[in-house]
């Protein structure tokens, strides 16, 4: 019996191109288990975000599968999909992808309890107001528009959408490429008391080893399609096997 | 022979609603050459304004407003418009973040190459094409002679960006500014395109770097600018800024940046959280600017702090400085 709350099992997935079929994952497996974080590493090309997004059932491997407590996502009817998705919630590099640029900040958070026909209007404002509170952003941000907010605050509002639905599972992918150091820090602070309090799974797209080292318990290295290198982050990063994490360590700045 | 590089007094105002506020004030350092300078603070600090500043490439929406700047004792700001673009290229360059915007869509990247190859060398067009494949190949690029000919969506984010600095160095520019080149790309990317910078820093070239990452910056560069709304707060060796940075700013910022050793608990750890953002212009608190997000804050920050010397080339504006600095 595993413990995973998100496992992809030997998971394939190939794309046409002029000389044939090019796989951009090869026979691919990784776990994320309840209230941890499972780190994807790699170069742009390594298929972390193609694993991502079939992680987040936006996509379905050519074969091999990817499970959300034991239910393969790709068995399960169409009403049955949209029920687990709001399960497992994307949280994205630039909000703008997650923020629609003509509605509030309110409408946005509210938009997917409407979708998903949860919740009456009171419910849906106390909703907004508790997740605002809780990503540390002023209430007044919620009727301004998204160009209103400074980079931060959006990258926020973007984490505040994905866990209106209080999902069980987060895909961040670069979840803080776009921003500052100090910006980086308050938002790495605050998936961490998300997992802590609601015991929430983080699958974590990134490239950046110093911000594995800080939130991953498992750290995943792929490289063109393939998984070089698995296991707890101390291991990976402490004592890296394969030469290509070692090669991804030695580009790290060093303090 | 004059320095490479002098900046002085340098300020920039931006429009904001209805008129013009300063954004940056009283920047200046110097650069010589086969340096390498860093210019860090988080967004708004108001260092990407003086970049685009001393090379004459602000937007509309801002305007220098005082200062000098100076290429080998020549002040640049009184040059001729023609005269100031036959400057930049040959004699310096800029490197921006975001390839996708610096590039024409429907150019081969190779003819974009060759095109400032032709410029700023004189090179014949086929001279042109067969360096700007060279150029290309140097900075690590699988079967350049096939990759030149694509256009820029064709190639990936990370071969976008290797366009743009072989365009930036194919005049063989004295000073390169390079705001936030490695950003949007890979670890190794960001390492290879450093190193590169670095290769043609062995060979004279000077460096303005220009990012928000000061382990990248302290890294790369010879000394460092630490920037705090538009005004330079602490500036000297790198190394002094990591090991003793004197101002609670670069100390704010170092504790930001997460590291890879391993956390002991084996437990995610919490970083150590700057919290807030940079006033804008216009907001600016009197006395020290950073004052309302320092932990160090006393009643004599309410005047402003003046930039005074604390050692071997170093400076600090802060009246009440780290200790152990």
């Amino acid at each position: 019996m595993s413990d995973a709350v998100l496992e992809a099992i030997q998971v394939r997935r190939t794309f046409p191109s002029r000389g044939g079929a090019v796989a951009a994952l090869d026979g691919v497996s990784a776990r994320v288990r309840r209230g941890e974080t499972l780190a994807l590493v790699g170069e742009s090309g390594s298929g972390k975000s193609t694993l991502g997004r079939l992680m987040l059932a936006l996509d379905v491997p050519t074969s091999g599968r990817v499970e959300f407590h034991g239910v393969d996502l790709a068995s399960v009817a169409p009403a049955e999909l949209r029920s687990l998705r709001r399960r497992i919630q994307p949280v994205f590099q630039d909000p703008g992808e997650s923020l629609d640029p003509r509605m509030t900040i309110r409408q946005s958070l509210e938009e997917p309890l409407r979708i998903h026909g949860m919740g009456g209007a009171r419910e849906r404002t106390g909703r907004v107001s508790q997740i605002l509170s809780f990503t540390g952003l002023p209430p007044d941000v919620a009727d301004r528009l998204p160009h209103a907010l400074s980079g931060g605050q959006r990258q926020r509002a973007g984490i505040a959408r994905a866990l209106m639905l209080e999902p069980e599972c987060l895909v961040a992918d670069e979840p803080t490429s776009a921003l500052d150091v100090s910006l980086q820090a308050q938002i790495v602070n605050l998936l961490l008391d998300l997992q802590e309090r609601r015991g929430t799974s983080i699958v974590l797209i990134a490239h950046d080893l110093r911000l594995v080292a800080q939130m991953a318990h498992w750290v995943a290295v792929m490289r063109q399609g393939t998984v070089v290198e698995e296991g707890p982050t101390e291991q990976v990063l402490g004592a890296p096997t394969h030469p290509y994490t070692r090669a991804l360590l030695a580009a790290v700045p060093a303090r | 022979m004059p320095i490479l590089l002098e900046v002085e007094g340098l300020g920039v105002d931006v429009l904001s609603g209805p008129g013009w506020v300063p954004a940056v004030q009283g920047v200046g350092f110097q650069l010589d050459a086969g340096q390498a300078l860093g210019l860090v603070g988080e967004s708004g600090s108001g260092k990407s304004l003086t970049a685009l500043a001393l090379l004459g490439l602000l937007p509309r929406s801002a305007r220098a407003s005082a200062g000098e700047v100076r290429l080998r004792g020549r002040d640049l700001r009184h040059l001729a418009e023609g005269e100031r673009r036959r400057t930049r290229g040959a004699e310096m360059a800029l490197i921006l973040q975001d390839p996708a915007a610096a590039l024409n869509p429907v150019v081969r990247v190779g003819e974009q190459i060759a095109e400032s190859l032709r410029l700023h060398r004189g090179l014949s067009h086929a001279e042109a094409r067969a360096a700007a494949v060279e150029a290309f190949g140097s900075l690590g690029v699988d079967d350049p002679g096939h990759r030149v000919d694509a256009f820029p969506h064709e190639l990936s984010g990370g071969l976008r960006q290797r366009v743009l600095v072989a365009i930036a160095l194919a005049g063989n520019p004295a000073l390169v500014v390079a705001d936030e080149p490695t950003t949007a790309v890979d670890v190794t990317l960001q390492a290879q395109i450093l190193a590169l910078l670095g290769e043609r820093r062995r060979q004279g070239m000077a460096l303005l770097l220009v990012s928000h990452d000061l382990s990248v910056v302290s890294q790369h560069c010879d000394s460092v600018a630490v920037m705090y709304a538009g005004e330079v707060v602490e500036l000297g060796p790198s190394r002094t800024l990591r090991d003793r940075p004197a101002h609670p700013y670069t100390a704010a910022l170092w504790a930001c940046v997460p590291s890879l050793s391993p956390r002991p608990t084996g437990h995610p750890a919490r970083l150590r959280a700057l919290p807030g953002t940079v006033p804008s212009p216009g907001g600016w608190p009197a006395g020290c600017r950073f004052r309302n997000r320092c932990e160090r804050a006393v009643a004599a920050c309410r005047e402003p702090p003046p930039l005074k010397a604390a050692g071997d080339g170093h400076q600090v504006a802060c009246h009440h400085p780290n200790a152990d600095a």
